[in-house]
């Protein structure tokens, strides 16, 4: 039997999930049982005019210091939804929860009302247990409901666990009291905290009627101005008009004979990249491209991915990447959807290319770069095309579109202009020095917008670019000695890219000889030990993490990485470049107080115009920009949850989405979940990532139809058809029904972890000769598995490219041999995989000991 | 929560929504369409048939051979 009291409760509640906790704006150490407290007193002036305010509403002053702490909590918490303890001596002796969903265009006064109507309820039904209370609500078992409090009456002792807000409404002027317990907020917290008490109550106090919640805040004028002026005075000069393109041509004019791009014995000079890439921009200009047109690459990795990217750009058209491995549905798909009138791509793709581009009416032709005779000589790209003049670009025309994931189920095209890049690559060569002497290792795919810094950006400078060829980029041992014995100065990656090569830096004496200074990472988030970790490996290395996004111009805020701070939860955002703004808002769309979540959006000379052929889209995300007073300008809504320190550095603290990053890849979890959903037999399914940063993997959840029984490596199969093979799960698991709350909303938390349930194993076969059980045992430790027999596939095991490299580092450590990253690729089971091992080790034996210089030649 | 959105243009004829309760930022006007933020994003989807702004619409259609 339920009372009435409980039913009232558990209607008030029953859905609220997430207790609201204030976190204190600096983390690290904690002193224990302290309490910090501050405390303000108004003049009776002031506390009359709040309860003029109060009377006028037809409401008790109490009930606008109870309403005032619910809509403080909103914003410091960062949530729309609060539960709070308020007790107004004289109501009742109880402390009682209070739900406040604030609506920030709802009217102040019907706000306030609710609340003293809510509290008044509240108070009929008081009584029960605060245990109770809890059971009732949605929040987890044995969480407390929740953790603040606030108190009108006589003042009382400060609580040792809560944090609280007294006001003394009892005198003639009201007494303001903040305390937290030290472990829940810092001292600093505690002030600023109670500032802002005190500073709602008096805009509330002078609101008018008409006012609504968004025009009442606790910052204070200044607060505001700081951060959207003061932290955002990135305003510098640049010289208009220029293209991208543009800054690579000046370049040639000044150094024509320095090396522009090489890889291996393949290189061009800046005058002969620039030839080549005039006579692309003429044929292409021949073929009718200009202003306007998407020319599509479908390139491997050579140095005539820089030509294509430069003659499309001379040629005044715009350049759509196209991965060759991905689906060849998703490809045709693209080149619909941007009309792509032609492909750029290498000859001995022709025949592939062919294939796809028959079905696209738009595709015109398809060109061939490299050297002459390699394909038929009509449709070779570089070409001398006589005397047609390509039309010139702007710097407000298209320069590329850049595809993502997309939640509802196809990739979305972000598409840039000239101007946002030319203010990046500016801002990255002249806050970093670059210059002739620099050469980037070049291993990020074209479709990655990394690449688009790397290749025009240190063209600009005057460097060199060291195309790293697709077989190198899977190897790390490669890349590594890459690294070591080539004068490359610059690396550029997602972090998990790098972090695939520290297990091997042990191996290896630190290199003094290593040219390598600047280390930027970028798209995901940078493992805490991984900035000592490349400056333990490269002494002289400068690590800088970078942020934004593909619609922000590659990036647009910067935080140089020196020494980690064993307080950080992560390497924070830093703040905006050049021309850049950042914000971020509360749910009224003002900026947050200091220590506040909020949403990150970003303003300025950066942002990309959209997304192709989406306009819903491009005006959900790109909204009006009411912050920085330039006519017309729009903000870009990142996704990105975040907050400002009190330095006004920014920390990124998560996705409000669905959207995940595994190993840098931007994933909409929607977008996975509608490839599944498209398998035969499959009722529904559901897309999570299980593991922390670096480790994240991609899992998939399917509930078969009745009677019907997916085999996992099918369903991955089947997505692999659909999806680029990042976005394929690398865990599928079947389920009879997937886990939902009591509300009826799915349970993430409750799904099994991979490996709980992974792909059905293969009988077990116990390894034999020394090898195998060597093998056996280092993924048995590896893979966190208690054993691994012979037919145990390496990828099925949770196996990925990270943990190759540390089973390569392990091998070299514990065995002494070579194994190239390769030979996992190809051997997959552990059988077959130490079979490769006990050659290895005989012909270890059998070969002449070989000096460390010679094994860092030969792999 | 039904009229909580405007559909908002700028010179560039880039289109937008705002909440309806807030003032527009200089340089964007109403579209006119007052509705739920679902009923002004499909609103933008009919009438926003050209993403580029109007005056690269115009410098790429001048440079058209």
């Amino acid at each position: 039997m339920m009372s009435t009291a409980s039913r009232y409760w558990r209607d008030l509640l029953e859905d609220f999930e997430e207790p609201t906790r204030l976190t204190p704006s600096r983390s690290g150490h904690r002193p224990a049982a302290t309490v910090h407290a501050a405390s303000i007193g108004w003049d009776p002036a002031q506390t009359a005019a709040l309860t003029a305010v109060a009377d006028r509403i037809g409401v008790r002053a109490q009930d606008v210091v109870v309403a005032a702490w619910g809509l403080l909590l909103a914003t410091h918490a960062g949530t729309d939804d609060v539960v709070h303890g308020a007790l107004i001596a004289g109501d009742t002796t109880e402390v009682l929860p209070v739900r406040a969903r604030p609506v920030p265009s709802r009217l102040m006064s019907a706000h306030l009302r609710d609340t003293a109507e809510q509290y008044a309820e509240n108070v009929r039904h008081a009584g029960l247990p605060a245990a109770q209370l809890a059971e009732a609500s949605g929040v987890v078992d044995g969480a407390a409901l929740f953790d603040t409090l606030v108190r009108c009456g006589a003042l009382v002792p400060d609580p040792a666990d809560l944090v609280q807000l007294q006001v003394d409404l009892g005198g003639a002027g009201a007494q303001l009291r903040l305390s937290a317990p030290a472990d829940l907020l810092t001292e600093a917290d505690v002030r600023l905290l109670l500032v802002h008490a005190s500073q709602l109550l008096a805009a509330v106090a002078a609101a008018p009627v008409t006012a609504r919640l968004r025009d009442v805040g606790p910052q204070s004028g200044f607060e505001q101005h700081r951060a959207v002026r003061q932290w955002n005075a990135t305003g510098t000069a640049r010289e208009p008009g220029r293209c991208i393109h543009d800054l690579f041509e000046r370049q040639a004019a000044l150094t024509p004979d320095a090396v522009a791009v090489l890889q291996g014995a393949d290189r061009l000079t800046y005058a002969e990249l620039d030839a080549a890439a005039g006579r692309l921009a003429r044929r292409l200009a021949a073929a009718g491209v200009g202003p306007g047109d998407f020319v599509a690459l479908h390139l491997s990795r050579t140095v005539q991915t820089v030509v294509a990217l430069l003659g499309v750009l001379k040629a005044g058209a715009a350049y759509a990447p196209v991965d060759p491995a991905q689906p060849v549905e998703r490809i045709r798909g693209l080149l619909r959807t941007l009309r792509v009138p032609v492909v750029l791509t290498d000859p001995g793709a022709l025949p592939t290319v062919h294939a796809v581009t028959e079905a696209v009416p738009t595709v015109r032709e398809v060109l061939w770069l490299g050297a002459p005779g390699l394909g038929p000589a009509e449709s070779w790209g570089l070409a001398e095309a006589g005397s047609v003049v390509p039309r010139e670009a702007r710097e407000a025309d298209v320069a590329y579109v850049i595809f993502t994931s997309g939640s509802t189920g196809t990739p979305k095209g972000v598409v840039l202009t000239h101007a946002p890049v030319v203010n990046l690559i500016d801002w990255v060569n002249e806050t970093h020095a670059m210059g002739p002497a620099d050469r980037v290792l070049f291993i990020t795919s074209l479709g990655f917008d990394l690449s688009v810094y790397d290749v025009f950006g240190v063209l600009a400078a005057g460097g060199s670019i060291r195309v790293a060829s697709d077989a190198e980029i899977r190897d790390p041992q490669r890349l590594l000695s890459i690294l070591d014995s080539e004068p490359i100065t610059f690396w550029d990656s997602a972090p998990a890219a790098l972090q695939q090569l520290e297990p091997l830096f042990a191996l290896r004496a630190a290199n003094t000889s290593s040219r390598l200074r600047l280390v930027f990472l970028s798209g995901d988030w940078v493992p805490l030990t991984l900035p000592d970790a490349v400056r333990g490996a490269f002494s002289g290395a400068e690590v800088v993490a970078l942020g934004g996004a593909t619609e922000a111009a590659i990036w647009s805020n910067a935080f140089p990485v020196g020494t980690v701070d064993p307080a950080w939860t992560s390497v924070p955002y830093g703040r905006p470049i050049a021309n850049a703004h950042y914000y971020v808002l509360d749910a009224a769309l003002r900026p947050a107080p200091v220590g506040a979540p909020g949403d990150l959006f970003i303003g300025g000379d950066c942002l990309a115009l959209g997304y192709h052929g989406d306009a819903e889209l491009t005006a959900a995300k790109f909204v009006p920009d009411h912050l920085s007073g330039r006519p017309g300008a729009r903000l870009y809504r990142t996704g990105d949850r975040a907050r400002y320190w009190a330095d006004g550095t920014i920390e990124f603290l998560g996705r409000q989405d669905q959207q995940v990053k595994v190993r840098g890849f931007r994933i909409e979890l929607g977008e996975v979940e509608a490839a599944l959903a498209t398998l035969p037999g499959i009722a529904t399914a559901v897309a999570t990532v299980h593991g922390a940063r670096a480790g994240a993997q991609l899992v998939a959840y399917v509930v078969p139809e009745p009677g019907v029984y997916p085999d996992p490596r099918d369903v991955r199969e089947h997505v692999a058809t659909l999806l680029p093979a990042y976005m394929v799960p690398a865990h599928v698991i079947t389920l009879d029904e997937l886990p939902v709350t009591t509300n009826g909303k799915l349970d993430r938390r409750a799904l099994p972890e991979p490996g709980e349930d992974g792909p059905a194993r293969p009988p077990y076969v116990a390894p034999s000769t020394a090898a195998e059980k060597a093998i056996a045992a280092t993924w048995a430790e590896l893979l966190e598995l208690d054993q691994v027999g012979l037919d145990d596939n390496f990828f099925d095991l949770g196996g990925h490219s990270l943990l190759i490299t540390q089973l390569i580092a392990r091998l070299k450590a514990t065995l002494e041999i070579d194994v190239p990253v390769r030979a996992v690729l190809d051997h997959q089971t552990a059988g077959a995989f130490a079979a490769v091992v006990e050659a290895a080790l005989i012909a270890e034996l059998t070969a002449p000991v070989p000096t460390p210089d010679a094994t860092v030649a030969a792999v | 929560m039904n009229d909580a959105f405007r559909v908002v243009r700028n010179d560039e004829e880039q289109y937008s929504i705002m909440p309806s309760d807030m003032m527009n930022p200089p340089g964007w006007r109403d579209e006119g369409t007052i509705g739920s933020r679902a009923a002004c994003l499909a609103r933008i989807g009919e009438v926003w048939t050209d993403l580029r702004p109007k005056s690269l619409r115009e410098s790429v259609a001048a440079r058209a051979t």
